[in-house]
């Protein structure tokens, strides 16, 4: 809840939602709805007034503001919708900020693979703004990607590509599920977006409304059309 | 668009504080230097007014002599003004120095270096509280009377523990102990003392006695009848009176005295606020940083201005006065600081041994113009340029997302083109200063100064061309002991050169002075060591005791001749010393200059053997040898003729027979002992060297002269280690009362730094939130934002020790004549003492890193509370 008094809005209300191990769990509802508050707390950078967030066993809202740090940057990656990088820092440094910050030795390997995977290998060494948008989110992935999260949560994430860079990066997204068993979450509102994923939770008004196996544009269009968007 | 500039200022009340107080402490400084030394000439004009309220018309006499022991009247001729027309009463007195006084213990008593002490007769002929001696009155006890009793004034009084009735001892340097009865204690003026010199009371003809000065006056005062003319009685005391004495009416010698304090002063108050437009100059820096910045983070708000319909000259003037009216505030709280700040030296002064009378504040309208234009011309031409920018921002950045804070990039080979062409004239105006012919123009000082300032500005144009490279270094050390918030915070550093380099520029400023300060200090530490343990041949030296404002002090010659009976001393030289005038014909004019002349004997050139020579080392009558370094100043060869003139016995030509070079030497004018003795009357010694026999040290031979001379507490007897000590213990007092002055400019550039760092946060809010989602903890987060300000003020102070460096070395090669042998780069602590840190270069360097870290305290502390998911969505 945000405010007191007059002013109180609740961003989510009485939700019960899980996401699934290895599964790439799409996000979506109009503005307002809530995803972004959900993603927020699920990620441990906003809290809940009542009830309870579990990522694996561990409740987060019993942590402390360093546990929930040393949280996120052990156990989940963040993409978001834009200025994703540090100015200052490499692609390559950016990709292992996470892993520096934690003290944690780079898997080379495991490295190299993922900046191949997303074709940002030949762009390491350069700064964010000598890449383009959708080489930008790709580093940002790949950042997420390196420290082997649990869950990655991508907020928007091809938000402001074009629908070519969008599609590479998405179909990324895609394979590391399917490839190395990764969770995401995505939230978006974009149905083709959503599409890529395995299943789809639909907010309205801080609830779920619903939800969908195995989307498809289409079933997801006439879903949202359906739900009055 | 005064209400746009009003609401500026109001929305970043941080950025208000911060920039106000660059202004309020360098305006306090200036205008708390004019409120003190104007309360204190005011008090010195109301005390010479008083004093001299009695007196219609004062008598003293003139010489040519600024540092001798003055001339002096008959009493047959003074006694001539009671037959002049109108004159109802004269009162004559007699001044001089050369007395010491002892503590209880037997010991010298003594506050640590200052002005002599003074004797004087102070009486009270008729029962008046006339006043005879420039302002002081008994105020405790009685006036002394008779060759047992002596007034002290109320410094000496505190200092020995005194009281009246008290047996007290007395050591003259021409007829030796004097055992007295303390009669009274004397006050100046409405208390306070004066200027921390000590005085010492007699009735006339005892004062007469104990200056050996018999039948002689210094002046005296005059009382007319009723109804006379007081200019024609001065008229008619002329008349009668020598033609080196002066007669003016009281009135006119009131303010003569008065005029001389406040000339004196003002050297003081120059002195004093230099230290606050330095603190200003800094605080320019900081004042442009600020605005600096404020224009680029704020050009989407100006474009949306300009978007508006505001022309570039209203934008403009939207920041240029918001810069007014911070700097007028700013201003107005300095002059309010400068009172307070007075009122404190008033208290804290006398505590630290100063005494000066005090007076209620004086308030002058000069003091609050001055301060006032000086606060806000300063920030207003500070933010001139930064204005200049505001105008040019372009209407389609209000519609671009992107355009927030991009630097234009100036064209770095123009910007060194620029900067090392102005570093020339920098350069040339500060060599022509030191070591050219200035001729008629203006004088060297002027070019010094203007060389100096430029070759600021040469670097400050030149240093964000370096400024990147040289934090990049910096953080590199730095990366390898933090790890990632070391990574961030180099690379943080390095993003914008050319603010970095302004932020270090503050610093720099006030980090020069300092090595400036420290390299001299080290540089005059090294030459005495130089001197003392290189060019000087001797164990121990014999000098008069707690006399340090007094070079021609002297002690009695059975100080020498007990010496001499000392079977551990092999050899010794006695040395005479006085002031004369050097006076040389040239081809072009005349030079005279004030001197002090040594008389010598055979045996000096053994004991200060010098580098080398031309002619003789041992003066005969009538002949002299000088330093090199002074031959040149004249332009003398040997054979030449000199004329020294003395204030006791007029001018008498010497031939010149020798010229010696060496640091020894610096300064010495030699002549036989015999001449000097016979030109000034006295056989009394100002210093004794001795050499010990084979196998005997200094301390032993300290040990071995020391009881003998137990019944002349007057004299020292020093190994040149002691001579040293007391020289380090000098320099260190000198250097810490400078570090002190100018902590306020360290200060300011360190609030600079903070300034900048709360921007660069503000800035980077997204950023930060980015850094904080993807695992950066409170903890990192504020040591990044540390670290940085950490690797910029070192940087500045990098930039300043080079520079200090350099200015101290041109500023040494340029006295070499005064006597700097060598140049001394204090990288590490002199001596384990506080001063003997203070006065290390590594130690400053170490210090603003660590500066830069507690300054950015609060900026870091804001970073880290920077709530992520609102930093992510910040704009």
């Amino acid at each position: 809840m945000y405010g007191w008094g007059d002013t109180r809005v609740t961003a989510l209300d009485d939700m019960s939602v899980a996401f699934t191990r290895g599964e790439f769990t799409a996000v979506m509802g109009p503005s307002g709805s809530g995803k972004s508050t959900l993603m927020h707390c699920m990620a441990g950078l906003d809290s809940v007034t009542e009830g309870s967030v579990f990522i694996g066993d561990q409740d987060l809202s019993t942590l402390s503001d360093r546990q929930l740090t040393k949280l996120r940057r052990e156990r989940i990656g963040f993409i978001f919708q834009a200025y994703n990088l540090v100015p200052t820092l490499s692609a390559s440094e950016n990709i292992t900020l996470p892993l520096d910050l934690a003290g944690t030795k780079v898997d080379q390997s495991w490295f190299d693979s993922v900046v191949e995977t997303l074709g940002v290998a030949d762009r390491l060494k350069h700064r964010p703004s000598e890449l383009s948008g959708g080489q930008q989110q790709r580093v940002a992935a790949a950042r997420a990607m390196v420290s082997r999260p649990e869950l990655i949560f991508a907020d928007e994430p091809s938000g402001n590509l074009d629908s070519r860079a969008s599609a590479d990066l998405l179909a990324f997204l895609r394979s590391a599920v399917k490839e190395h068993a990764q969770t995401i979450v995505m939230v978006t509102h974009d149905a083709n977006a959503a599409g890529y994923a395995d299943r789809i939770v639909f907010l309205a008004d801080g609830r779920v409304v619903d939800s969908m196996e195995d989307p498809n544009p289409e079933r997801i269009l006439d879903r949202l059309k359906s739900l009055e968007y | 668009m005064l209400r746009v500039s009003l609401k500026g200022v109001w929305a970043h009340k941080v950025r208000l504080v911060l920039t106000a107080l660059a202004i309020i402490l360098g305006v306090g400084l200036i205008s708390g230097v004019y409120v003190y030394t104007d309360t204190i000439g005011k008090a010195f004009d109301g005390i010479f007014a008083d004093a001299y309220s009695g007196i219609d018309i004062a008598i003293g006499t003139e010489s040519d002599f600024s540092f001798g022991e003055g001339t002096y009247l008959d009493e047959a001729d003074f006694a001539l003004i009671d037959e002049v027309e109108g004159v109802d009463e004269a009162y004559p007195y007699l001044q001089g120095i050369g007395v010491t006084i002892l503590d209880a213990e037997g010991d010298v008593l003594s506050s640590g270096p200052g002005p002599p002490t003074f004797v004087s007769s102070l009486s009270d002929p008729q029962g008046n509280t006339y006043r005879d001696t420039g302002g002081f009155t008994i105020t405790e006890g009685a006036y002394p009377v008779g060759s047992g009793q002596v007034a002290f004034d109320r410094g000496i009084a505190d200092l020995g523990g005194f009281e009246v009735g008290d047996r007290v001892t007395v050591i003259s340097d021409l007829v030796g102990r004097l055992d007295l009865e303390l009669a009274g204690i004397a006050v100046f003026g409405e208390g306070g003392g004066l200027g921390g010199t000590k005085w010492v009371f007699f009735d006339l003809p005892t004062a007469q006695s104990v200056l050996q000065r018999p039948g002689q006056l210094s002046g005296g005062a005059v009382q007319v009848t009723p109804g006379a003319q007081i200019d024609d009685v001065i008229v008619g005391i002329q008349a009668v009176l020598p033609d080196h004495a002066t007669v003016i009416s009281g009135q006119d010698a009131a303010e003569e005295e008065a005029a001389e304090i406040q000339a004196a002063l003002s050297f003081f108050t120059i002195f004093l606020s230099v230290f606050g437009w330095v603190a200003l100059f800094v605080g320019s820096f900081l004042i442009y940083n600020t605005f600096r910045i404020v224009v680029s983070q704020r050009t989407r708000e100006l474009a949306l201005l300009r978007a508006l319909g505001a022309g570039a000259r209203q934008v403009r003037g939207i920041v240029l006065l918001e810069a007014l009216t911070i700097g007028l505030i700013g201003a107005l709280l300095g002059v309010g600081f400068g009172v307070m700040l007075a009122f404190g030296l008033q208290l804290i002064l006398p505590a630290a041994g100063i005494e000066l009378p005090t007076a209620s504040l004086s308030i002058k309208p000069r003091t609050v113009i001055v301060g006032l234009a000086a606060g806000t011309v300063i920030t207003f031409v500070s933010a001139l340029i930064p204005a200049r920018r505001a105008s040019k921002v372009s209407v389609m950045a209000a519609l671009r997302a992107d355009a927030a804070g991009r630097p234009a990039r100036g064209g770095l080979l123009r910007r060194a083109l620029v900067g090392g062409v102005i570093l020339a004239l920098g350069l040339g105006a500060l060599f022509f200063g030191l070591f050219g012919d200035t001729g008629s123009g203006p004088s060297p000082v002027v070019y010094v100064g203007v060389g100096v300032g430029v070759i600021f500005l040469a670097v400050f144009a030149l240093s964000p061309l370096v400024a990147g490279p040289v934090t990049n270094l910096l953080g590199g050390v730095l990366e390898r002991f933090t790890g990632t918030s070391g990574r961030l915070a180099r690379r943080n550093a390095m993003r914008s050169p050319r603010r970095t380099a302004a932020t270090a520029a503050a610093v720099t400023i006030s980090i020069t002075l300092v090595a400036l300060a420290s390299t001299l200090t080290g540089s005059i530490r090294g030459t005495l060591d130089e001197v003392l343990a290189n060019n000087v041949d001797a164990e121990v030296i014999v000098l008069p005791a707690g006399q340090f404002g007094d070079p021609s002090a002297a002690f009695a010659p059975e100080v020498a001749e007990r010496m001499e009976g000392i079977d551990l001393v092999a050899d010794l030289t006695r040395i005479w010393i006085e002031w004369g005038l050097l006076t040389v014909e040239t081809p072009t004019g005349t030079l005279t200059d004030e001197i002090l002349i040594t008389g010598a004997e055979p045996n000096l050139a053994d004991f200060i053997p010098p580098d080398g020579f031309q002619g003789s080392l041992d003066p005969g009558p009538g002949e002299v040898v000088i330093e090199a370094a002074i031959a040149d100043d004249y332009d003398v060869a040997l054979g030449d003729s000199l004329v020294i003139e003395f204030e006791q016995s007029g001018e008498r030509p010497f031939t010149l027979v020798g010229i010696a070079d060496g640091p020894a030497w610096a300064g010495i004018v030699a002549i036989p002992a015999t001449d000097l003795i016979s030109a000034t009357g006295q056989d009394q010694h100002s210093q004794v060297y001795a050499q010990a026999v084979e196998g005997v040290g200094p301390d032993e031979l300290k040990a071995a002269v020391e009881p003998l001379l137990a019944d002349y507490p007057n004299v020292a007897v020093q190994t040149f280690e002691d001579l040293q000590s007391e020289a380090e213990a000098q320099l260190n007092g000198l250097l810490n009362f400078i570090l002190a002055l100018l902590a306020l400019a360290v200060v300011i550039g360190m609030l600079g730094v903070t300034n900048t760092m709360a921007l660069a946060v503000f800035e980077r809010t997204r950023e930060i939130g980015l850094l904080r989602a993807v695992g950066l903890d409170r903890r990192t987060t504020r040591r990044m934002v540390r670290a940085e300000a950490s690797i910029v003020s070192v940087f500045g102070a990098l930039m300043g020790i080079g520079l200090g460096i350099f200015f101290g070395w041109a500023l040494i090669r340029a006295l070499e004549d005064l006597g700097f042998a060598v140049f001394v780069i204090p990288w590490l602590p002199s001596s384990a003492s506080v001063a003997g840190v203070l006065g290390s270069l590594l130690f400053w360097l170490l210090a603003t890193g660590i500066l830069g870290i507690l300054f950015a305290v609060y900026p870091a502390w804001r970073a880290a509370r920077l709530k992520v998911i609102e930093a992510i969505a910040h704009l």
